[in-house]
């Protein structure tokens, strides 16, 4: 896992302090180091060059050299540029007033257009909107049943057609579209090399038959280099509206967003990340400047975990918890939530200088499955009553999970701590006098042997150590 | 257009833009001087090479020239193209001529899993092999159908189940299938799913060990990946690879402009041979890894200048 550029600036201005002041080759080489991190992240080459120029401008002001954290200062301005060139806030997409509307989609074969186009529908159909599907992917073998059946998922029409001309699709699509009565037609087309001439103009003939309101650029965030040459002759030859970035699930840093910004001059509207229908969310700048500096992205994560959880279950729990009965169930429960979002290492990963705790090895990552095989061991009651417990069914579950039985009895510790702590923390809500008191109790005396619930192996310090790692 | 015709084409427009950025280093002339070596950089990078490895590659031939007192920069290039070469694994086996073997295609989604697949048993069911495929992808729509639509046009049978059926009891069918009929080659198409999904990756797994378990054969677990990707790619393969335990490699849509600098990386770090390349979307758009051919494409060929 790479070292967040934070980190590496660290390690370059530490010992610089005592100096009290940087000079221009401590900040050429905070730019070098910069310039890797751009060019590790796919940022292309062109663009890193002349960011790190316009950086290095400005980091070379006298505010910034003396200043007594440089370092912060550095990383600051890096994440603002970076922010800036990615633009503004998503503008919002206007309809105009003809019936159908028409979004027209294009891309390189694999960048997820036709799963980015169900998505699309379905965000729209969510905004009130009567979307129609329009499948004119007559190459890809099966391709229009993809999109029908993706279609069908979200209950949004779509229109397939006995033609093999894709121009002829779209215009059928949207006569089928007025003849039932959709608002919006989204044409999905096939997968295009930007130097495969024929389909370029193809591209270009099914444009210019159907005047969409908007085309849609689908862009792999894990694209490399060529992006920008890939971007560019769509620009050209399409002249597209927006870029809508796919498979951000995965830990692609993206930088090829930005390339496509600053080359094109067109923005990025949506990030589509997973598979599910609803996973097509607004692009943020700030966020995707830190995505590719590698500075964590908790937002995102949080976001991503309240999505994946169940609302049912989270309503069970949040009642148990309310009254401090919470049983070994949860416990399972919260360890698959995390699993769920990606594990542990991701969560860790999304803290800045996450990273870092990761790569030292210094995180159990497996704790918590160790702990569901044990959970996993006893019988329902078992979980739901821990104070059953006693000596021989500890010993059998510890056969059963073919662990020790002071493994066993560690868990049970642990779920015992958590319970507790988590009815001390309810027990504040209710009374502002509890929680002073408890609270109090909780910082001082137990430090470092308390286990948060659901973050086994990690303790309070391990935490503290991320906190501090952050304040850095 | 016969086959070496179209596959020639597939490369030369991918070479086309990169060997006019070498020309331009070659019409600056043969003097070797620091401005020489920054547009090597330059040119590296931009192929996806990576940084941190263009680094390493640029400072070794630099010290190279300068200790070999190579005469210009074509001495260097050719210096070069060797390098990029001796990075390459040779393949020991080629797991679709040896047979009888079984091979598993694995990968992100969008890499041109299925494609391979459908190109591959058309290639070996023409060189005389009995082929079958197993459809594994039961998640994504109408993936079943695209690899249908493959085993019709090269002709072979293939063994699926409904969408939404477990991958590895379709793999489990596929091998009894393969046994049954006396299959040389059988070819499974799993479902794309992205490294960093740590259930899909376990599920993976699972098929895997299915198959190695159940057959018979030679088990080969294959990555195909897409010369698009970025320096993402090298995560890609470390992960893939850990949780499977990779045999090799394939590089798909090398017809564009994007030169797969990213399979140096991840050969150099993993040791993986790469089997085949794509470069299109017919049937026949497929061919063996030519370690030279694709320095070359990478540099840029003198010849061509």
């Amino acid at each position: 896992m790479l070292e967040s550029l934070s980190n590496k600036l660290q390690g370059i201005f530490s010992g610089m302090r005592s100096k009290g002041r940087l000079t221009e080759e401590d900040i050429n080489s905070a730019m070098k180091e910069i310039r890797m991190a751009l060019l590790e992240a796919d940022v292309n080459f062109m663009v890193v060059k002349e960011f790190v120029a316009k950086t290095k401008e400005r980091c070379m002001r006298a505010e910034v050299l003396d200043s007594l954290n440089p370092t912060q200062n550095v990383v600051k301005i890096v994440l603002d540029e970076l922010t800036e060139l990615l633009g503004g806030e998503s503008p919002n997409f206007n309809f105009s007033s003809r019936i159908p509307n028409v979004i027209m989609m294009v891309g390189l074969q694999g960048s997820g257009k036709t799963t980015a186009s169900a998505k699309l529908a379905y965000l729209l159909k969510k905004q009130n909107h009567q979307p129609l599907l329009c499948a004119c992917d007559v190459y890809r073998p099966a391709a229009i049943d993809q999109l029908e059946t993706l279609g069908n998922e979200i209950g949004v029409r779509v229109y397939r057609s006995e033609s093999k001309d894709p121009v002829t699709i779209a215009k059928e699509g949207i006569r089928d579209a007025i003849d039932s009565m959709r608002d919006v037609v989204i044409i999905d087309t096939a997968g295009r090399l930007h130097v495969d001439e024929d389909m370029m103009a193809e591209a270009e003939a099914i444009r210019d038959a159907v005047q969409p309101e908007r085309i849609y650029m689908v862009v792999d965030a894990m694209t490399g280099q060529d992006v920008v040459n890939v971007a560019q002759a769509f620009a050209e030859r399409v002249d597209f509206d927006g870029v809508i970035m796919s498979k951000m699930d995965g830990d692609a840093r993206g930088g090829g967003a930005l390339s496509i910004r600053q080359v094109t001059g067109k923005p990025i509207m949506y990030i589509s990340s997973g598979e599910k229908p609803d996973s097509l969310e607004a692009f943020h700048p700030d966020r995707m400047a830190k995505r590719i500096l590698g500075m964590g992205d908790m937002v995102s994560f949080i976001e991503n975990a309240v999505a994946s959880a169940d609302a049912k279950v989270e309503e069970d729990e949040a009642m148990r918890m309310a009254t401090g009965n919470l049983n070994l169930n949860d416990f399972i429960e919260i360890n698959r939530r995390i699993h769920k979002v990606g594990g542990i290492q991701k969560m860790v990963a999304a803290l800045p200088g996450g990273d870092k705790a990761l790569a030292s090895g210094k995180l159990d990552t497996k704790a918590l499955d160790r702990m569901e095989v044990i959970i996993s061991s006893m019988t329902a009651e078992e979980r739901e009553k821990p104070e059953l417990l006693n000596g021989s069914r500890r010993l059998r579950i510890a056969k059963g999970a073919g662990v020790s039985v002071s493994d066993v009895n560690q868990v049970i510790k642990k779920f015992n701590e958590a319970k507790k702590l988590i009815k001390r923390q309810m027990a504040g809500m209710n009374g502002m006098s509890t929680k002073n008191k408890k609270g109090g109790k909780k910082g001082k005396g137990r430090r470092g042997r308390l286990n948060m619930p659901g973050i086994g192996g990690m303790s309070v310090n391990d935490l503290k150590n991320l906190q501090k790692m952050m304040d850095e | 257009m016969g086959f070496f015709d179209r596959m020639k084409q597939g490369m030369e427009r991918s070479r086309t833009e990169f060997r006019e950025r070498m020309n331009l280093l070659l019409k600056r002339g043969p003097e070797v001087d620091d401005d020489f070596w920054d547009d090597l950089e330059e040119t590296l990078i931009l192929s996806d090479v990576g940084a941190q490895a263009t680094l390493r590659i640029v400072d070794n031939l630099r010290e190279q020239a300068t200790r070999k007192a190579l005469p210009d920069a074509y001495a260097v290039y050719d210096m070069l193209k060797e390098q990029i070469q001796d990075i390459f694994v040779k393949p020991e086996v080629n797991p679709f001529e040896d047979t009888p073997s079984t091979v598993l295609f694995v990968g992100i989604n969008g890499a041109g899993k299925t494609t391979t697949v459908g190109k591959i048993a058309n290639e070996q069911k023409a060189a005389g092999k009995k082929v079958l495929l197993g459809g594994a992808d039961t998640f994504r729509a109408a993936a079943i159908e695209q690899l249908d639509v493959w085993a019709q046009r090269s002709g072979v049978e293939l063994v699926t189940r409904e969408r939404g059926a477990d991958p590895a009891s379709v793999c489990y069918d596929t091998i009894e299938r393969a046994e049954a009929t006396g299959t040389e080659l059988t070819l499974i198409d799993t479902a794309g799913r992205l490294h960093t999904s740590d259930d899909l990756m376990r599920e993976l797994s699972k098929v895997v060990r299915v198959v190695r378990k159940r057959c018979k054969t030679p088990v080969y677990t294959v990555l195909v990946i897409d010369a698009t990707t970025g320096q993402n790619g090298l995560n890609q393969a470390q992960m893939f690879n850990k949780a499977l335990d990779l045999d090799g490699l394939i590089v798909t849509k090398l017809d564009g402009t994007a030169k797969g600098g990213i399979a140096i990386a991840i050969s150099h770090e993993l040791g993986l041979p790469i089997y085949k390349i794509g470069v299109g979307e017919s049937i026949e758009d497929l061919r063996d890894f030519d370690a030279a051919e694709f320095a070359n494409g990478l540099i840029g060929d003198e010849e061509d200048a």
